[in-house]
């Protein structure tokens, strides 16, 4: 653990940040290569990757993809429901290292409280809210 | 900061690949999974040409991706500064499609380079939530905006706006230019009473220097204000806030040109996460296609996050203007095209 405590030896907010974020982005990617490497096997894709490829380079819009090189429609965290599919495991991937973001900023806050700055501890709360939201679907319409 | 207990930076300058192990592991991952995607296709009944091309699409976009992702890293802006015009200007894939995939681009390889950048001391989480959170709100308020006078504003007075955007960008990019090496490493002035009340100063170890440097943050409330702004443009347009974060950190607020560029990338990534899952939800980001972009910017946002730590600001600043160069470019472009009709080749 010492690479996220300073040299005092107590845990240093940034790193506690920076290797959260850069270690379950890293795990994200991993998820992501073996999702998109299943994804072009015949019968584990949700899509079919020719005519995805095919339908997006001719210009289609996001339900003609859809319509044209899958089964239904995405809604939501499409991705959660469709797992054992490639390309469903490779967008949770990417979704898990975007979604990194969160646990990192709630260490921080909670560092921040501890180490008495309630003005970033409260700063990193409301990124936390307001990163929150659009994953709830909040506000997205 | 962190810069001085940290083996991996005390290691100084050896071999990148050989003090990131996890990097030598990533690369062989992708390039099994290239051989198999390139063996799986073999299996299906798809014709040799198509077969060729999804494999040259596949690989292709994260040597692309690769390239943007050290550049934006060193200059401090997200990837689809470079990413969005290519793609609009180039291809005929579905604006959505563009914009889903240019956030991807834009964030992850700041999310990766989050990490090698504070243990370098490059990026400070004090100023990046300090910056990230008017980011975010403005943002979220400029999209609304821009969904409200959507059908107000009318198309005249949107290519205005792009206009007048595009001289602002050029404006800063000149600044860069004429504020010379003052603007690499604005001394240590005296803080600001709102910067010195919350603690927003710091120091880093420059490498490129071998020397500490020390910063101090001036006109902080005035930087919370222009960063709402930036949001807010930037939820407008759709276009994030990578062209102008660097410059109030460092032309305002007198932060390093170093220090910013690392706190800009980090910053960018949660204000993009923001931003992307409204994408996700409706399926705009397609998992095949985006995958190899995000790849791209996690294995350059590493290489470009260890070489920003070891460049001159000198080389952040070139960078950073050729960049702002492009992107007022491109807004110019597209605003004359919006107010006169015609279309401007190539951008």
């Amino acid at each position: 653990m010492r690479i996220i405590r300073n040299k005092e030896g107590k845990l240093d907010p940034s790193l506690v940040f920076g290797e959260t974020v850069y270690w379950l982005t890293l795990t994200g990617a991993f998820i992501a290569v073996i999702g998109s490497t299943l994804a072009f096997t015949p019968g584990i894709a949700v899509l079919d990757p020719a005519l995805v490829f095919e339908s997006i380079w001719s210009g289609d819009n996001i339900s003609e993809i859809w319509s044209k090189a899958g089964d239904t429609e995405p809604y939501g965290h499409w991705y959660l429901a469709r797992i054992p599919a490639g390309d469903a495991l490779a967008m949770m991937g990417m979704a898990s290292a975007i979604f990194s973001l969160i646990p990192a900023t709630i260490a921080v806050g909670w560092l921040m409280l501890r180490r008495g700055e309630r003005f970033f501890a409260v700063v990193a709360l409301l990124a936390v809210v307001l990163s929150l939201l659009p994953i709830l679907g909040v506000g997205t319409g | 900061m962190s810069q001085k207990n940290n083996p991996s930076i005390a290691q100084g300058r050896r071999n990148l690949f050989a003090r990131i192990p996890e990097l030598n592991v990533l690369l062989v991952a992708i390039l099994a999974s290239y051989i198999g995607i390139a063996w799986a296709l073999l299996q299906t009944s798809t014709s040799d040409s198509i077969q060729i091309e999804i494999i040259a699409i596949v690989c292709g976009s994260f040597m692309v991706s690769l390239l943007i992702a050290i550049v934006s890293v060193i200059g401090g802006v997200g990837g689809a500064v470079i990413f969005t015009p290519i793609m609009l200007g180039f291809t005929n894939v579905d604006t959505l499609v563009v914009r889903a995939t240019g956030l991807i681009v834009a964030m992850f390889s700041g999310l990766v380079s989050s990490g090698p950048l504070m243990r370098s001391g490059l990026a400070d989480i004090k100023l990046v939530m300090f910056g990230a959170l008017p980011i975010i709100v403005g943002a979220m308020f400029g999209a609304h905006a821009a969904i409200e006078l959507a059908g107000t504003m009318g198309e005249q007075g949107d290519a205005l706006l792009r206009l007048l955007l595009g001289i602002v960008i050029l404006g800063v990019a000149f600044l860069f230019v004429a504020g010379g090496k003052q603007s690499e490493c604005p001394g240590n002035p005296e803080p600001g009473k709102f910067a010195r009340t919350i603690g927003l100063h710091g120091w880093y170890w420059d490498v490129a220097l071998n020397k500490d440097v020390q910063y101090n943050v001036r006109r902080g409330r005035y930087g919370v204000v222009v960063l709402l702004i930036i949001g807010f443009i930037g939820g407008f347009f759709g276009l994030g806030g990578g062209w102008a974060v660097v410059p109030v950190f460092n032309l305002m607020m007198s932060v390093p040109l170093k220090m910013a560029a690392g706190c800009s990338g980090v910053l960018l990534a949660i204000g993009n996460a923001a931003a992307v899952w409204p994408y996700i939800m409706v399926g705009a980001v397609i998992p095949i296609f985006a995958v190899p972009w995000m790849l791209g910017q996690v294995v350059g946002g590493i290489i470009g996050a260890h070489l920003l730590a070891n460049v001159r600001a000198e080389v952040v600043r070139n960078v950073l203007v050729v960049l702002l160069s492009l992107t007022s470019l491109k807004l110019l472009a597209r605003g004359v095209e919006g107010m006169f009709g015609f279309n401007v080749p190539l951008l």
